[in-house]
């Protein structure tokens, strides 16, 4: 089987489709790497493990009741 | 009218009449066939473009348990009015949906995640579709009840297929 690789600017591999699929610009391999194939950037015809930070859990937004109780001074769970 | 089937030998109109007879159902499941195992072409006449579609798988995700960020996938699609897009659910979870993305336009695949007025939340990923490519975003997981939230996930709604569709009335 013949794989076509997705590259972001960086080498980063953003996909992977097979080869019919694919411009001749991408790049061909006879094997993607085991597990997420994103973790990987394709430099000098080889796959170099480099994986991403794993981004920090988000911080829960205020929903609009929340704001509204702080602008008006409400303490939570006040009657 | 005239077709080539996935052996590659041409069917003439009178053929497909016999079986067929104006019925453009019966006409669609014979070309459907031959289209889908990718060996048959089709060739209609103008009177028929108009009553059926045609489509081509024109990508697959090599590697669906992979994350999928934001990803432009270049295609040829000069002569394509739409897309055809099927999606599991994430890196883990073959459930499947699907949606038709017109040419020139843009939309956003929605997955709602709980369906509770307490703390509801969804998955979405825009996507745009030209002439030289699908664009997708990177999904975005918002949540809404007592606290809301939203995060990219690039764990979820990872494309596997796209299908270029043609054929099709999109004014």
């Amino acid at each position: 089987m013949i794989y076509a690789l997705n590259l972001s600017q960086e080498n980063r591999v953003l996909s992977a489709t097979y080869d019919k699929y694919a411009p001749r610009s991408q790049p061909r391999v006879d094997t993607l790497p085991e597990g997420n194939i994103t973790d990987y950037l394709y430099i000098n015809n080889e796959f170099v493990y480099d994986p991403l930070p794993v981004p920090p859990e988000p911080v829960p937004e205020p929903t609009a009741e929340e704001i509204l109780n702080a602008l008006l001074g409400v303490e939570e769970n006040e009657e | 009218m005239a077709y080539l089937n996935n052996t590659g030998v041409e069917t003439l109109t009178a053929d497909i009449k016999s079986y067929a007879d104006n019925t453009y159902v019966a006409k669609s499941s014979s070309i459907v066939s031959s289209v889908n195992n990718k060996n048959g072409t089709v060739v209609l006449d103008a009177d028929d473009v108009g009553a059926m579609a045609e489509w081509d798988l024109l990508w697959e995700n090599a590697s669906p348990t992979s994350t999928f960020g934001t990803v432009d996938v270049g295609l040829t699609l000069v002569n394509y009015d739409a897309v055809y897009i099927i999606y599991r659910h994430s890196t883990s979870n073959t459930d499947l949906y699907s949606n038709i993305v017109i040419k020139g336009t843009g939309t956003n695949v929605f997955q709602i995640l709980t369906p509770n007025s307490n703390n509801t939340a969804w998955l979405g990923r825009p996507i745009t579709v030209t002439d030289t490519k699908v664009a997708f975003e990177i999904c975005e997981l918002r949540t809404q009840g007592t606290t809301g939230t939203t995060s990219t996930r690039d764990t979820y709604i990872i494309p596997i297929l796209i299908y270029g569709i043609k054929g099709v009335q999109t004014s």
